[in-house]
């Protein structure tokens, strides 16, 4: 009897499965020619147009689910809210319908507390901000505010966020497509998407009163009423001690922007204007404000 | 030629019945049982996807992978090989093979003649691949059969297991129907009541071992 040649032994193994697996496939190649389901060519066109990022801000199951959705008509060509304005004409021009331009919209964070604010524990947990945030509410002083674990620049399918060295995340506003990830995923809900023509935003969610936000943050809202009486068109309200902007109403004249004492609302017009990030630092320029921290200019 | 059909048959169906007897492919059975129409259209597809498997694992098994086949006579001739067979080493990869080129075959069968089909069944379809209940029909055909199957008797079985599987199915959407009209308490609604319910009718299948 001759020994087992154990190379021969997993050469033939190998060949043999091999051999089937390549049969088989040969096999489900033809079968899947003959049984070929004729799909719409257009899909695929309106599929390369597409960002390519499955986020699901549309509503749909991915892209290639949109796709299918404005192929069969069932979805307008502008359907998807983080495809470029350029996508959406080309996505128009091959189902044949004209495409208006959109108001385009970016995320904004309102807080500008970051690192400015103490800790009042030492966390020690997993590194997102959902995590933290169960736990007392945060181990910053205030509740409200921005907690600087980055689960945003996590989500943001576009990396358009970046944390900041002031524990505040950076909005990177060529970048932001408006998806609403970042919205979703903040666990004090810090993110608002509006249109770029909304200059003007009340950096701050505290409703703790005024006394209370002010030894936890120099730059939060105290809920002193100076914007509501300063405004034009009866656009910001104090409501719990915070003041809020009602976007349909406010024509971003940036009136209260002056005359707040905290330096919680900012006005990003001139910052969007030189393509500069908006940075979070906010120079006051009432008599009454304090003096500005690590000196940086902005709107 | 035919002298062993009856009891491989009622073996099959009812003495040892792949889902309720030996608790093979328990996965499709919870999820496509609770309507008739679901139930079926998956018994027909395990059933298609075991009839097919039978024959093409009992050709392998028979010329490739067992003791004194013909192929390994002729490519391990003089060695111990022949003598062992390579089933124990390339039977589990080369059945389970088998069974996802016939699953992808039906897949692509579905898509194109009956979508509607296919798109109900949903994920459930490609998972007929990896369920026991068809690798294990091809095993109780090869290696763990009692007694050497002809290739007749092989695809009977497969065929008839299908069978036996759909027939369970078909009982168990028909209670389920009913069940879904009914005040269930929350924890137990759906899968867990099924598991249950599948746990008392095997019960009652038991009432036919011994038989055999």
């Amino acid at each position: 009897m001759n020994p087992i040649d154990i190379t021969y032994l997993v050469t033939i193994s190998t060949a043999a499965i091999a051999g089937l697996a390549i049969i088989f496939g040969l096999g489900l190649a033809i079968a899947s020619r003959i049984f070929a389901v004729d799909a719409d060519p257009r899909i695929e066109k309106v599929l390369d147009n597409l960002p390519g990022v499955n986020c699901g801000a549309c509503g749909k199951a991915g892209c290639s689910n949109l796709a299918e959705a404005i192929a069969k008509g069932e979805a307008p060509p502008d359907a998807c809210p983080v495809a470029t304005a350029e996508a959406h004409k080309l996505i128009g021009e091959i189902m044949g319908v004209a495409v208006g331009a959109k108001k385009r919209k970016v995320a904004v964070l309102l807080c500008n507390g970051g690192n400015r604010v103490d800790s009042r524990h030492d966390y020690s947990g997993v590194r997102d901000c959902r995590a933290a945030a169960l736990l007392h509410g945060g181990y910053k002083q205030c509740e409200y505010g921005c907690l600087g674990l980055g689960t945003c620049v996590e989500a943001c399918p576009f990396e358009a966020l970046r944390m900041g060295s002031d524990g505040l995340p950076e909005v990177i506003e060529e970048r932001c497509r408006a998806c609403g990830k970042c919205a979703e995923a903040c666990p004090t809900g810090l993110f608002v998407i509006q249109p770029v023509s909304k200059n003007v935003h009340v950096r701050c969610k505290s409703c703790d009163k005024g006394a209370v936000t002010k030894k936890a943050c120099a730059v939060g809202c105290i809920g002193c009423r100076k914007c509501e009486k300063e405004c034009p068109v009866d656009a910001i309200k104090v409501n719990n001690f915070l003041a809020s902007i009602d976007y349909s109403k406010c024509i971003s004249c940036g009136k209260c922007a002056k005359v707040c004492p905290q330096g919680t609302i900012a006005d990003f017009r001139k910052a969007r204007k030189a393509g500069e990030p908006i940075p979070s630092v906010v120079a006051f320029t009432t008599a009454t404000a304090a003096p500005a921290q690590a000196g940086e200019v902005t709107a | 030629m035919f002298e062993h059909m009856p009891s491989i048959i009622i073996g099959v169906v009812l003495i040892n019945n792949f889902v309720l007897a030996q608790f093979l492919g328990l996965c499709p059975f919870i999820n496509s049982s609770d309507k008739t129409d679901k139930a079926f259209s998956m018994g027909a597809a395990v059933t298609f996807v075991m009839t097919m498997a039978s024959f093409v694992t009992w050709l392998l098994y028979t010329y490739l992978l067992k003791p004194d086949a013909w192929l390994l006579k002729k490519l391990f001739a003089g060695t111990m090989i022949p003598q062992i067979g390579l089933q124990a080493v390339l039977q589990t990869a080369v059945y389970i093979l088998v069974i996802a080129a016939l699953v992808q075959l039906v897949e692509i069968f579905l898509k194109k003649k009956i979508p509607v089909l296919y798109r109900s069944m949903g994920i459930f379809l490609p998972l007929i691949t990896t369920n026991c209940a068809v690798l294990g029909v091809a095993l109780l055909n090869t290696s763990y059969a009692k007694m050497q199957l002809t290739l007749l008797e092989a695809v009977v079985q497969g065929f008839f297991a299908g069978i036996g599987f759909t027939l369970a199915m078909l009982l168990m959407s028909g209670v389920r129907e009913r069940l879904s009209r009914l005040n269930v308490p929350e924890p137990l609604r759906g899968a867990p009541l099924a598991f249950i319910g599948t746990g008392l009718m095997a019960l009652a299948f038991l009432g036919f071992a011994g038989m055999g």
